[in-house]
């Protein structure tokens, strides 16, 4: 059994399989960083030695096996024209989509990853991480896949009215921002990303209904997925997917999924085989409301339906952790974690 | 008006039929399959191609905007389209259909309810219950059949769409009064677009 191993060591030895005395885990703590530097988040979302600062406190806080980029979609649909709201504790939305249409979209111009400022700030962000963190705790780069940056864009009625009514617009929508997400998913990786983490909405069939995912979300999906140079982590966006996880292994390079606390691990498991890395599943954005007791039976819980499940990565799911969320909890379920004993 | 086309979907075929021959005995009336609606580029295509063999008659297209191109196509010199977003709209009138979206209500009509296992187990996709329950009950909040008084209310289909989906039904009486005025009003559009 492994000890005393590096953060990169530890995810490395998930993917490969091999046995640990305790699982590699980590939390979705992009936002909470501002809190434990007291950063306004106007500076946190906009300077990258501020995220990073925000990431190392996280570090000392709980030690996590994988820090994040920004989980600030918005900041991608800024860099397309839509306007944003900031909040003191709670990560920028879109206040104004960019156009409202797929028309005006297939005629708006695409960033430029190397000139705009917000995707600079995110490329940044690993830079500034990279120095902060070093070479030993992986960094999961967070980007929006081509079939969501619609919906951010355009509006979310829009974009399913145009998936709906118009799917040959829409492909030429996703075309579009297949070439984007494809230049800044290996901008993301070269700047030192271990791997792209794509929280997905727009693949669910919550959303969409089956037939539509199957002829137009997936395949567009494995051609933006085939052209990314590296490992992609697919997160549920917010939406239970094991009911659909069997099509999305059509997906290529990914590594891992990370499920939403509704999922159950097992069937989840059941699914992937045991190839592919199972992450999850604490419900991240309810742990300030939720008493301790019940978040610690809970990580009881994963820990003991994961024991033997060498490729298992804890982690919260869905979106950031909340800005009042006590940093004493999130000290002590980490604590947990290291003191559960696998194999044991 | 002479040489007057009716283009209609087919999920409104009895309703449009219950007054077109009184209003209108000597149209020609055409109808064609509502499931088209949920291939957009298909429904478009079949659209344009009954146009296109009609070039000499005045059309009106009884749809909503059910394609991307449906607005070009009615903006032609001798077409028009009803007025309204989609078939819920052109029986219920915007008001009413639009208190029905805002309570989330998915609104069955009688066609599409009589071949609901065609329309959501395969042409949608919806093979498992669990995913049409879960993509059903995460975007509406309630089933509401639309009862046109054209055939008995399909109580069997309404329950086993009920047992699909794990949502109960309720079923609406409605007129034809919306959809026969939207009809009469792009025949009075139509007549006005061929006097200028």
């Amino acid at each position: 059994m492994m000890e005393n191993i590096s953060s990169s060591e530890r995810i490395g030895a998930a993917l490969a399989g091999k046995a640990q005395l305790r699982p590699p885990y980590t939390m979705v703590l992009s936002l909470y960083g501002a809190k434990l530097i007291d950063c306004p988040l106007t500076d946190y979302y906009r300077d990258p030695e501020c995220y990073a600062r925000g990431q190392k406190a996280v570090l000392s806080l709980c030690a996590p096996d994988i820090v994040f980029t920004p989980f600030a979609a918005a900041l991608e649909a800024e860099a397309f024209g839509s306007e944003l709201n900031f909040f003191a504790d709670y990560p920028p939305n879109v206040r104004k989509p960019a156009v409202r249409s797929a028309d005006e979209f297939l005629q708006a111009a695409v960033p430029d990853e190397k000139s705009d400022p917000n995707l600079g700030y995110l490329l940044e962000s690993v830079q500034c991480l990279v120095r902060n963190v070093g070479a030993d705790t992986p960094i999961g780069a967070i980007l929006t896949t081509p079939v969501d940056l619609p919906a951010m864009v355009m509006g979310i009625d829009m974009w399913i009215e145009t998936l709906v009514c118009a799917p040959e617009k829409a492909a030429a929508v996703i075309d579009k921002t297949t070439t984007y997400f494809v230049r800044m998913a290996n901008a993301l990786l070269a700047e030192g990303a271990a791997f792209i983490c794509l929280p997905t909405m727009f693949a669910n069939p919550r959303i969409l209904y089956p037939k539509l995912i199957d002829t137009l979300i997936i395949p567009a999906l494995i051609k933006a997925f085939s052209h990314v140079a590296g490992n992609i982590v697919f997160h549920h966006g917010g939406n239970p997917i094991v009911p659909y996880l069997e099509r999305y292994l059509l997906l290529p390079k990914v590594a891992g999924f990370v499920v939403d606390h509704r999922d159950s691990l097992d069937e989840a498991r059941t699914i992937l085989g045991d190839k592919h890395l199972l992450l999850g599943n604490l419900c991240g954005p309810t742990l300030a409301l939720t008493p301790a007791r019940q978040i610690f039976e809970q990580v009881d819980v994963i820990l003991e339906n994961r024991r033997d499940d060498p490729h298992f990565v804890f982690t919260t799911s869905a979106a950031d952790v909340p800005w009042d969320t006590p940093p004493e909890l999130l000290t002590a379920i980490a604590q947990q974690i290291c003191a559960s004993r696998w194999g044991a | 008006m002479i040489n007057l086309s009716f283009i209609a979907c087919s999920v409104l075929a009895r309703e449009v039929q219950s007054f077109l021959s009184l209003d209108y005995p000597h149209a020609e009336q055409l109808y064609l399959d509502s499931a088209l609606h949920i291939y957009p580029q298909k429904l478009s295509k079949t659209i344009a191609k009954a146009l296109a063999v009609r070039e000499n008659r005045n059309c009106v297209l009884v749809y909503g905007d059910c394609s991307a191109h449906i607005k070009a196509m009615s903006q032609r010199p001798n077409c028009e389209r009803t007025a309204a977003v989609n078939c819920g709209e052109l029986l219920l009138g915007k008001e009413l259909y639009r208190s029905y979206r805002n309570e989330k209500a998915f609104l069955f009509l009688p066609e599409w309810t009589q071949r609901w296992r065609q329309i959501f187990q395969q042409e949608l996709g919806f093979s498992k219950p669990s995913l049409a329950q879960e993509f059903m009950q995460e975007n509406q909040r309630s089933l509401v059949y639309l009862d046109t008084g054209l055939i008995p209310v399909p109580r069997q289909h309404l329950q086993e769409i009920s047992e699909f989906f794990n949502m109960r039904t309720k079923v609406v009486a409605v007129t034809n009064e919306h959809l026969r005025q939207s009809v009469q009003a792009a025949v009075q559009r139509l007549e006005s677009k061929n006097k200028r």
